[in-house]
């Protein structure tokens, strides 16, 4: 190899290093995301390991590069010697230096002559030594394309990146990729069903009329309440009482209350019935309209059918006896538990209640 | 093998032939080297221009200056192939008996200045196809070759269509530069008047002979290419095509019909005279490059969406080479 190409070989050669370290980088920063990628996802904990592919793919990546691709030859040295302006003189130079025939050997005196001249110049013109000294000046600048910079850049982000959350997820800061796809596909799977509460004729539901339920979970209790002079009728799913709660949904249901103008006599306001009066019983004759005790009309005016527990208080209706006995007996229970009241209080207490269930 | 002194002679004979030549022709210092590098190249040339901008006198001044064989050809629509080639005709000879004999044609010469070739029919135009790729002549089946060093060069008005036969690809293809003679400047004016009111003679004297013009052809041709310079320009060929494995987006764009593998032989061999004329023993890039335009443009077929859109092949050219210039240099 001729004088001049020795000296600008060395120069060619650390630009190669420089690349092939930067190419080898970017591959082993490529690994250590798609490594550390693997642990996180897989949860797997020793995340060293993959700190250790890292360092020796990036070697491996670096060596190889370096002779398989960017080790400068001597076409690549005179190629980027021409760019300097020498009109591809040391590239033919260099393809015929066998060949020893006049206009051969006139080329090179040329390409040496001017590779002299070009030398001897600086990039700014002014002029300096000439002569094969001068050579070692290079004008010849290492040069790192930007694409190698962007994509190790870029490399650098993912892989360090990915890196850490590896870690993290390793040390339990964070939940590993694992877990978190299967979370997110358990909401993802999650179904949700429309239950659509209806009305038909004089009434309306109190609680949601549409609810957004989670398949297999209850919706929220409702109430179908009847408007004045309205009996609440039936559910359309047969269903007689008023209150429902429909558990474990699996589809979209629409379920429609139906009521029914009351008749006369039955106007169904609050359960009143013609002539009941607090204190009537039951099975009193006048007192067959009181509530819901029409066999064939289960409804009342109250928005169902008669229940003890399904009227208003309201001063008014009757709501029979049995209930304050079973009030009373249930407040005796409760005051005769042990507790911080004394015997007179409780005493007071029970009086007060008996005069309730009397 | 070239000798040091056809190297010193082929730059004498350079330097001479464009002084001969600049006693009679003014400007058009592009054109005027063009024509000699395609001569010594061992190429024929169109020379495309205005009436009135020198081109005939370029070739009658050329014919002087290598003081070879010149023949006139003023191309007409009745012009037929027998009037070009030549013809046998019906003699009496020496024993009395009629014989055919053949009378050629005026191109059996060295340089044929084919003016105005357009002019011509189709038919007639191609009597010179033969004899410009291959320098023989066939007439009734017989062949006969043609004096070395042979030329065309020829002229064509670009305006002036009516009438006219435009030349069809093969007999384009044979042209090595296709030349564009552009209008002389204000100064070029000057001089040309000032040189033609003082006599309108043509003064330029013989700088070159035939031989010598073969010689320097000889020494030219050994000017070394390097192989990436010759793939650059193999390259360079092969992407305005529309349809090639190196075919640019603006081949695909404009370009209907690319250039031949002619062009690629016409761009190395006048490489190498270009190079040399540089006083280079090597061909570079910038070589080629400059060469693309007169090889190229006569070469390449426009398609409707670059004629729509006002692109000369020129202009089509130049963006191919910065394509290419920027792939694989």
């Amino acid at each position: 190899m001729n004088e001049y190409m020795k000296k600008h070989r060395k120069h060619l050669i650390k630009e190669a290093v420089i690349k092939s370290l930067m190419a080898g980088l970017s591959i082993g920063f490529l690994v250590l995301f798609i490594v550390a990628f693997v642990f996180f996802m897989t949860g797997f904990s020793a995340y060293w390991l993959s700190f250790v592919i890292f360092f020796v793919v990036s070697a491996a990546a670096v060596v190889a590069l370096y002779f398989l691709k960017y080790r400068p030859g001597e076409k690549d040295i005179a190629r980027r010697i021409d760019k300097l302006g020498l009109d591809e003189r040391i590239i033919t130079m260099t393809e015929y230096s066998d060949n020893d025939d006049y206009i051969f050997t006139r080329q090179r005196e040329d390409a040496v002559g001017s590779l002299y001249k070009t030398f001897s110049h600086s990039s700014d013109g002014s002029k300096k030594r000439s002569g094969a000294d001068n050579l070692g000046s290079s004008l010849i600048k290492i040069v790192i394309p930007l694409s190698l910079i962007i994509i190790l850049s870029v490399m650098f982000l993912f892989g360090s990146g990915m890196a850490t959350v590896s870690v993290m997820s390793a040390e339990g800061v964070i939940p590993n990729g694992g877990k978190i796809i299967e979370d997110i596909n358990e909401e993802r799977n999650k179904r949700y069903f429309e239950v659509t509460y209806v009305v038909e004729g004089g009434g309306f539901i109190e609680g949601d009329e549409v609810q957004i339920v989670e398949a297999g979970k209850d919706a929220s209790p409702i109430v179908a309440v009847a408007d004045d002079g309205w009996v609440f009728m039936y559910w359309s799913d047969e269903l007689e009482d008023p209150f429902r709660t429909d558990v474990k949904i699996k589809d979209n249901i629409v379920l429609t209350a139906y009521f029914q103008e009351a008749e006369d006599g039955d106007d169904g306001d609050d359960g009143d019935g013609e002539g009941d009066q607090p204190g009537d019983e039951p099975g009193d004759t006048e007192g067959e309209n009181q509530g819901d005790n029409d066999s064939n009309n289960p409804s009342s005016g109250a928005g169902g059918k008669y229940d003890p527990a399904n009227q208003v208080f309201d001063g008014e209706t009757y709501y029979g006896g049995d209930i304050y006995k079973q009030y009373y007996e249930d407040g005796v229970e409760s005051v005769s538990q042990e507790g911080t009241t004394d015997k007179d209080e409780k005493d007071y207490i029970i009086d007060y209640l008996k005069t309730i269930a009397d | 093998m070239a000798t040091e002194k056809d190297i010193e002679q082929f730059s004498v004979q350079c330097e001479n032939i464009f002084t001969q030549v600049a006693r009679d022709v003014i400007g058009q210092k592009e054109v005027v080297e063009g024509t000699i590098i395609a001569m010594i190249a061992g190429g024929n040339v169109l020379l495309e221009g205005v009436p009135g901008v020198g081109k005939t006198r370029l070739v009658r001044t050329l014919g002087r200056v290598f003081d070879l064989p010149f023949k006139r050809i003023q191309f007409t629509p009745d012009l037929m192939p027998a009037d070009v080639t030549g013809t046998n005709i019906i003699v009496k000879g020496e024993d009395g008996n009629s014989k055919f004999q053949f009378q050629p044609g005026p191109i059996f010469s060295s340089i044929i200045l084919a003016d105005e070739i357009n002019r011509a029919t189709p038919k007639t135009q191609s009597a010179l196809l033969e004899a410009m790729q291959e320098h023989t002549v066939t007439v009734m089946g017989e062949s006969r070759k043609l004096s070395e060093p042979f030329f065309v060069l020829a002229t064509q008005n670009p305006i002036e269509q009516d009438g006219t036969y435009p030349l069809p690809e093969a007999q384009m293809d044979r042209f090595m530069f296709k030349l564009i003679v552009p209008d002389p400047s204000v100064d070029e004016l000057m001089d040309i008047v000032s040189l033609t009111q003082k006599t309108m003679e043509e003064v330029a004297d013989c700088a070159c002979t035939g031989e010598e013009l073969l010689r320097m052809r000889a020494t030219a041709n050994q000017i070394p290419v390097a192989q990436d310079v010759l793939k650059y320009t193999m390259i360079l060929t092969s992407a305005t095509h529309p349809i090639s494995e190196v075919s640019t987006a603006t081949a695909k764009q404009y370009i209907r019909v690319g250039a031949s593998p002619r062009a690629g032989q016409a761009l190395i061999s006048a490489g190498k005279v270009k190079a040399l004329i540089k006083g280079r023993f090597n061909v570079a890039y910038s070589d080629i490059e400059e060469l693309a335009y007169p090889v190229l443009r006569h070469r390449i077929k426009l398609n409707f969406e670059a004629i729509a859109e006002g692109l000369t092949a020129d202009d089509v050219i130049k963006k191919v080479l910065e394509e290419v210039s920027k792939k694989y240099r």
